[in-house]
């Protein structure tokens, strides 16, 4: 049904869409990586309301970006997209997505610099590439990218140097942003060691932490909150401007990527979704039935079934793209609720009896603006050392120190008058 | 309206351009990389070695990742190319990395060696990655995708019924005055099996009625995996998930019996 859709839009003179945006020429010239990329980020806005949408900071890291790819071979600098998330990495079509979580431990420009110029080496020494056909992930698999980790860290110093920024910020960046060991990189021991023996103590050129402390103010700090938060007996889904009432014996929780609310053996999984995949499962759904109700257009049915079976080029691509998007299981009864700013997925589990599901959705409403106020996230704010000190000795005039403390090197010395984080409460 | 230009302008022109700090000068030291030089090629034929340029020298590293380049360009349809890497004493160490890529190829044609029905074009839609230019005919061969995707068309021949189908390693041949390489797949799709008896066990006379409706397969028809699949989706609704499925293979056919109850409820 696609294809026809597909080819009836091509002969008509349009152009192809994806999540309800054109798709870019690259698709039609045979340029994977740039097609694939823009289907990802459409991905992160239009699928999973996963970009943090702040564009003076994006701005600021494009900035950095700009300064750091005059240096590098590549012919032009990448596009910046500040994901709403733990995780950097460089996307395809030349595409770096920086996690709005590793921005918040960071210190300094430099420091951001660092791991801009990390992913930046894994564009220009073309690690990643775009296939249908993913290779297994044996021992020779896992040494590729193991080494291509550990040259992405090495050569981000060079890029450091050639862009004026101070390399010794290479091996606290890292030792900002690393948690643990995984298989696709060398242990953080050794990438730690790597970084240090080549920024050699060097403490020449621009730190700017003055810089990234100004972008960052303001900033929403701590995990995506676009599952919601509990608010009394309330569950309030902010992203969506939604609240759900839960009654005696309701257990709700955040599990994995979902939120998923209890009542003996009957279960409710709820996840946001951007608005134009919402439309597309909507449209999708078997046996479907439609409503217009005060919170928005509500669709009921069950997930179909994706067949890939006859299908172009492209149309393969936009499936094997679309299937990294959270969905439901084929078979699985859900409600659709469509908002302003996204949908939200409900999957009913077969377990659940018709009066608690009932329930469960006549509880649904919109959240009040104490509600929203209440599930607001914390933000940066930024403080200014009063005497030369350590963050640690500056942090207790923070509304959560504990806090203050994850976003900073504790033991990093400030001169009088230099900023350090706090949250807004 | 000349005034608005005017403002424009100016506004352009007042904007503070992107500020740029000065470079550091890198050390040259024994340990690190200084530069690389690409001989027989250029940077952009080994991405992957170019960004050594910076890093610490390691020999087996660098030996592995010059197979990693030589590989991409024989993924970029230059089957021969070879990488080799070599040092010599620059600001810090040198690598010279000579690049023989060969004659390039494409692919002048696909062939599968089989009478068997399975749709043509879905053979060789089935092949075909990167939107068209890698392992179709007039893109690139890359010998590792193609095995995977003779994986997958496997697979599509196992649910379209011919269960007991194999597919060879293709078979290459390099026409050198052509610049094309023609691909020779044997396929040994088998016997096809049909479906044989579609029935339903436990509960009401009416339910059992149902599941078999919305399954929507009847005996003799061609086993079709994708359309089994999706009638268990219609009938596990009519059922409220209760419903297992069971096949059994006969020599000729597929016998399904759905039993009601026996599900996730």
């Amino acid at each position: 049904m696609r294809i026809v859709a597909l080819a009836a839009l091509a002969a008509c003179g349009g152009t192809p869409k994806y999540l309800g945006a054109e798709l870019p020429s690259a698709c039609s010239e045979g340029d994977v990586e740039r097609c694939a990329g823009f289907m990802a980020e459409r991905d992160l806005i239009a699928g999973q309301l996963d970009v943090y949408t702040d564009a003076r900071l994006r701005r600021y890291v494009q900035a950095v970006a700009n300064r750091l790819a005059r240096g590098a071979y590549l012919a032009h600098p990448p596009r910046v997209v500040i994901g709403d998330h733990d995780g950097t990495y460089a996307a395809f079509g030349e595409q770096i997505v920086v996690g709005r979580r590793v921005i918040e431990r960071l210190a300094s420009e430099a420091e951001l610099a660092a791991i801009v110029a990390h992913e930046l080496v894994h564009l220009e020494g073309r690690h990643t590439s775009v296939s249908l056909f993913a290779p297994d992930a044996d021992a020779a698999f896992l040494a590729a990218r193991r080494d291509a980790e550990a040259v992405a860290d090495e050569r981000a110093v060079a890029l450091l140097e050639l862009a004026g920024y101070m390399p010794g910020a290479m091996p606290r960046a890292l030792a900002a942003s690393i948690d643990g060991d995984d298989e696709e990189h060398p242990p953080r021991a050794e990438r730690l060691a790597a970084a240090t023996a080549l920024a050699g103590g060097r403490t020449d050129g621009f730190e700017g932490r003055a810089e990234l402390m100004r972008a960052i103010d303001g900033m929403i700090v701590g995990p995506n909150t676009r599952l919601g938060t509990r608010i009394d007996d309330t569950w309030v889904i902010a992203v969506l401007g939604v609240a759900i009432e839960l009654r005696a014996r309701d257990v709700a929780h955040v599990d994995g990527d979902a939120l998923v609310i209890r009542n003996a053996k009957a279960r409710f999984t709820a996840y946001p979704i951007g608005v134009a995949w919402a439309r597309e499962l909507a449209n999708d759904l078997l046996d479907s039935a439609h409503a217009t109700t005060a919170l928005g257009p509500l669709a009921v049915g069950v997930a179909p079934l994706r067949s890939t079976r006859n299908e172009d080029q492209l149309s393969k691509l936009q499936h094997a793209v679309r299937d990294l998007l959270p969905q439901p299981a084929p078979g699985t009864w859900i409600v659709l609720l469509e908002r302003p700013a996204g949908g939200l997925v409900v999957e009913i589990s077969a377990s659940t009896d018709d009066f608690t599901r009932d329930r469960w959705l006549s509880a649904m409403r919109a959240a009040s603006k104490r509600e929203l106020a209440a599930a607001e996230p914390p933000r940066v704010v930024l403080h200014y050392a009063t005497r030369p000190a350590k963050v640690a000795e500056l942090v207790s005039v923070c509304p959560d120190a504990d806090y203050a403390l994850l976003l900073d090197d504790p033991n990093r010395a400030l001169a009088a008058g230099e900023p350090f984080k706090c949250t807004d409460r | 309206m000349n005034r608005l230009i005017l403002l424009c302008i100016c506004v352009a022109a007042c904007r503070h351009p992107q500020a740029t700090y000065p470079a550091i000068a890198a050390p040259c030291t024994d340990a690190r990389v200084g530069n690389v030089i690409v001989v027989g090629g250029t940077r952009d034929d080994v991405p992957q070695l170019a960004v050594l340029a910076g890093t610490l020298d390691n020999t087996e590293r660098t030996e592995r990742i010059a197979g990693v380049s030589a590989q991409a360009l024989r993924d970029r349809g230059f089957p021969r190319a070879e990488v080799r890497v070599t040092r010599q004493q620059g600001c810090g160490v040198e690598l010279v990395v000579t690049v023989d890529k060969g004659p390039k190829f494409r692919i002048g044609s696909i062939e599968f060696a089989t009478r068997d029905e399975f749709p043509a074009s879905s053979r060789l839609a089935a092949l075909e990655d990167a939107l068209g230019t890698i392992n179709s005919v007039g893109g690139a061969y890359v010998a590792d995708r193609l095995t995977r995707a003779l994986e997958q068309l496997t697979r599509r021949y196992h649910e379209l019924g011919w269960l007991h189908a194999e597919i060879d390693a293709p078979k290459a041949t390099f026409d050198d005055t052509t610049g094309r390489v023609h691909l020779t797949i044997a396929v040994r799709a088998g016997q096809r099996f049909r479906i044989g008896n579609v029935i339903a066990r436990g509960g009401r006379r009416g339910t059992r009625a149902a599941v078999i409706e919305a399954l929507g397969l009847r005996g003799g028809q061609w086993y079709d995996a994708n359309r089994l699949r999706e009638g268990l989706v219609r009938a596990r609704r009519e059922v409220d998930d209760r419903l297992e499925m069971r096949m059994q293979v006969e020599s000729d056919r597929i016998d399904l019996e759905a039993i009601v109850g026996g599900g996730a409820k």
